[in-house]
């Protein structure tokens, strides 16, 4: 789904999506296919959800959103040393 | 100068910070100071300590590195000090911080640049050469 139509299904909630095409251009990610995983009931509940997920798939991309949000406006950075949730966990 | 110890685990040196957002302000142990790191994270779970939860409109960020990338959200507090060194009106990021350490936060290059940090590994100290104003801490704030 495109943000616009996961917006229009699930109106005002609190949701763990999945990046199933998601690009960086220009210092930012933009999804462009998000798969919604999980519907949450708050904010922590659902950044809690996102890091469970993420440590149990660390190839997988999570993030955790609400759907008041009209657009996904997300800066990426870049980092050196182990980042990523689930890095340390997974065997080299 | 005042002169804060660091602690070493792992091989990697750890500071207790104290944030202070909306008037409430709470210790954060275990904070990791990394010049690797662009910015500053904070762990959620403290975070909430000091009434930071994730809300619907925060501002989302994606930090990229070896070994993946993690999503965080940003939020403004009142103040993010080091002992008696501090910023006021600091951006930090609140993550999960799920790296298989116990990790409090992490202390990045924005915060350290601005206070004119000097890292003793030897004496295993840190000292703050400056106090930088809100303003500063912004301009040299990476892209």
């Amino acid at each position: 789904m495109r943000w616009a139509e996961v917006r229009a299904a699930y109106p005002d909630q609190w949701l763990v999506i999945e990046a199933l095409d998601a690009r960086t251009e220009l210092g930012r990610r933009l999804w462009h296919q998000i798969a919604v995983i999980e519907r949450c009931a708050n904010g922590p509940s659902t950044m809690k959800r996102y890091a469970v997920l993420q440590r149990e798939h660390p190839r997988r991309e999570f993030c955790f959103v609400h759907t008041g949000t009209t657009e996904l406006e997300i800066e990426e950075r870049h980092w050196s040393g182990i980042r990523g949730i689930g890095a340390a966990h997974s065997p080299p | 100068m005042e002169s804060v110890q660091l602690t070493l685990r792992h091989d990697l040196a750890f500071v207790t910070a104290t944030l202070t957002y909306r008037g409430t302000t709470v210790s954060v142990p275990g904070v990791l100071v990394d010049t690797g790191a662009a910015s500053t994270v904070i762990n959620a779970d403290l975070a909430a300590d000091a009434g930071i939860f994730l809300e619907p409109g925060d501002k989302l960020r994606t930090l990229r590195g070896v070994g993946g990338r993690e999503y965080v959200f940003v939020r403004d507090v009142d103040r993010l000090a080091i002992g008696e060194n501090g910023l006021d009106g600091f951006e930090v990021e609140i993550g999960a911080l799920d790296y298989g350490l116990e990790i409090g936060g992490i202390l990045g290059m924005d915060f350290l640049r601005a206070t004119g940090a000097v890292v003793d590994l030897d004496r295993l100290t840190i000292e703050f050469r400056r106090q930088a104003s809100p303003d500063e801490a912004v301009s040299i704030r990476p892209g």
